[in-house]
């Protein structure tokens, strides 16, 4: 059984935010407070399920869904870079994500398409922390995890 | 057992677990494929004869590509015949259905998801599907010979009360005032006798103890395969009369037999008639009727009502199987007695509490033989063969012992698959065991074993 291994799927994914370049921060939690400035990102756990479609006849897989935050301040000058800057920083983490979507051979696969629940997809808001608003892209990051447990009666 | 899911269950193909590898079952059926319709014109309803049977499943598979993985066993596309085992669970008496066939297809099927799945269908070859008990407990690894735990089968409608013919092997129950009939008596007995020719005469039925002197009446099978019904006016001595014609019954084989007192025919006459029968309500005379030559009354006896011998247990024992009796008072007349043995106890609803006595027990079988299936997931050694034991007990009395013509060929390598048929009319008893044997010896044998047990006939 592969079981569940945070730490193996967390290091992957937070090392192709590193090697991007682009990150002042990469954080392997959510930020409570405000992170500074320059583009950061935070990553954490956000659902974990069985899938149903996938699993076995004796063992289940499950999507663990890992959500990502790209934040910059939104004051930033010029104003006119900001989505720029936080577009780019997706597309890159996309890319590397889709470029190694076993994440190393951690995991089946990331849900690039969506065969299992919502798939790849980052959704652009605002965020505020303390005083400071943010301009935030939210990850989903769907990690797909063949026979994580067995079914015994 | 209780209403369960769909979780835990595995598939194995021709000797490969593809358990892992499998998402779904779409279909697994058999059965007639059709029936043909055979209604005359004074029939007032369709009446219709079973064609073909006929088998098929269908399952859903993920790529995987390893050695002896889906793909590499499936996608090769085989055309021999191909031996299906899909297990509803891992524990020993699980049903499993089981099918020998043909895999017609491999159909990929990758959606704009991303999400790849196969579509694979097996129909069946000769013998349909037939679905078995697990003798494993899903794969069972033996690394030296092994005896294996028993799967326990109901056999509906054919417990028995076994009786070895061991002194004190018997059942009872207490001395009752309705028990005490001193008129007209009515005996049945549904019984197979190992010998229906006993070395000895077998009490079938009896409320007959010398000790005290409390003998009322008793039925037995006579060395000579006649019957004899053995009464008393007071306890103390003994009348019989003896059917005029012997059975004709093949040993081991289950029969109602009858025998009727009337005390007083009309004729200034006691007369005893003897019968037999297969269903318990046709009954055929064997031979003529017996006059006593005057007319007589049973004595009312303190004695118990035993099955399978008379004085407790003691007296001219028989060996055998008695399935049920009665007792009436009355020719044809009013129940008084009507044990039937039961899966674990001997039920009486006239009421009467009846005890089984000594080492005789409980239990059941057909005699309509059995089909098992091996999947043999790999093998070290030299040889192995497994093959089927039954007990009527559990071994606790009754040892395994194999059963006629259960035994798969001779292993030598592996992965391989097997079904054997044990032939009808071969009686399989309430437990059987898979057991592996060696004679050069073995270090691993991983299989699966799973046997469909025939409560009725059952023809390929």
């Amino acid at each position: 059984m592969a079981d569940l291994d945070l730490v193996a799927y967390r290091a992957v994914a937070m090392s192709h935010a590193q090697g991007l370049g682009m990150f002042e921060q990469v954080l392997g939690h959510e930020p409570v407070s405000a992170p500074g400035s320059g583009l950061i990102y935070a990553l954490w756990v956000s659902d974990i399920a069985p899938i149903p479609a996938r699993s076995n006849l004796n063992s289940v897989s499950v999507r663990l869904e890992l959500t990502g935050l790209v934040l910059t301040p939104a004051d930033g000058q010029p104003e006119d870079d900001v989505d720029v800057a936080v577009t780019g920083a997706v597309n890159g983490l996309m890319r590397e994500y889709c470029g190694d979507f076993t994440l190393g051979g951690t995991v089946a696969n990331i849900d690039l398409l969506g065969a299992h629940g919502p798939s790849l997809r980052a959704k652009l808001g605002y965020a505020r922390f303390d005083s400071t608003t943010y301009r935030a892209a939210t990850l989903t990051i769907p990690l797909i995890i063949n026979a994580a447990w067995n079914e015994v009666p | 057992m209780a209403i369960s899911d769909g979780l835990g269950q595995a598939f194995y193909y021709g000797g490969y677990d593809l358990s892992g590898d499998t998402g779904s079952a779409d279909d697994i059926g058999g059965g007639l494929v059709g029936t043909q319709d055979i209604t005359t014109i004074d029939l007032s309803a369709f009446k219709r004869i079973g064609l073909l049977r006929d088998g098929r499943i269908s399952w859903g598979a993920f790529f995987n590509d390893a050695t002896g993985r889906a793909h590499e066993r499936l996608g090769a596309l085989p055309t021999a015949d191909r031996h299906l085992m899909w297990a509803t669970g891992a524990v020993i008496g699980d049903p499993a259905a089981c099918l020998v066939g043909k895999q017609i297809n491999y159909d990929f099927t990758r959606p704009q998801d991303g999400s790849l799945t196969i579509a694979v269908n097996a129909q069946g070859n000769a013998f349909g599907l037939e679905w078995g008990d697990l003798l494993t407990a899903g794969k069972r690894t033996d690394t030296a010979a092994t005896n294996g735990t028993a799967a326990e089968f109901g056999y509906d409608g054919e417990d028995f009360l076994f009786l070895s013919g061991a002194s004190g092997n018997y059942a009872s129950t207490p001395d009752a005032a309705s028990l005490d009939i001193v008129g007209d008596l009515d005996l049945r007995v549904r019984v197979a006798l190992d010998d229906w020719t006993p070395a000895a005469e077998s009490t079938l039925i009896a409320k007959y103890t010398a000790t005290g002197n409390q003998r009322s009446y008793a039925l037995a099978v006579t060395a000579t395969g006649a019957l004899i019904f053995r009464w008393s006016e007071d306890g103390t001595v003994e009348k019989t009369e003896t059917s005029s014609a012997v059975n004709t019954f093949t040993n081991g084989s289950t029969h109602w037999v009858r025998a009727t007192m009337d005390v007083n025919n009309g004729a200034s006459d006691a007369a005893v008639n003897f019968y037999t029968s297969e269903d318990g309500s046709t009954w055929t005379a064997l031979g003529a009727e017996q006059l006593n030559g005057a007319t007589t009354s049973i004595f009312a006896s303190t004695a118990v009502l035993e099955l399978g011998s008379q004085t407790a247990g003691t007296v001219n024992r028989l060996a055998g199987k008695v399935f049920r009796a009665q007792v009436l008072s009355g020719i044809g007349g009013t129940s008084v007695a009507a044990p039937i043995a039961s899966t674990s106890s001997i039920t009486d609803a006239t009421p009467l509490t009846w005890t089984v006595q000594g080492t005789a027990y409980l239990s059941s079988h057909t005699v309509h033989g059995a089909q098992a299936y091996l999947q043999a997931f790999s093998f070290a050694g030299t040889d192995v063969t497994v093959k089927l034991q039954h007990s009527h007990d559990n071994g606790s009395t009754d040892a395994f012992a194999d059963i006629t013509g259960g035994a798969f060929t001779q292993i030598t390598s592996g992965p391989t698959v097997e079904r054997i048929a044990v032939a009808a009319g071969t009686e399989i008893k309430r437990y059987v065991r898979a057991v592996t044997v060696t004679t050069g010896g073995f270090t691993s044998l991983v299989f699966a074993v799973a046997v469909n047990v025939n409560v009725t006939a059952v023809t390929f």
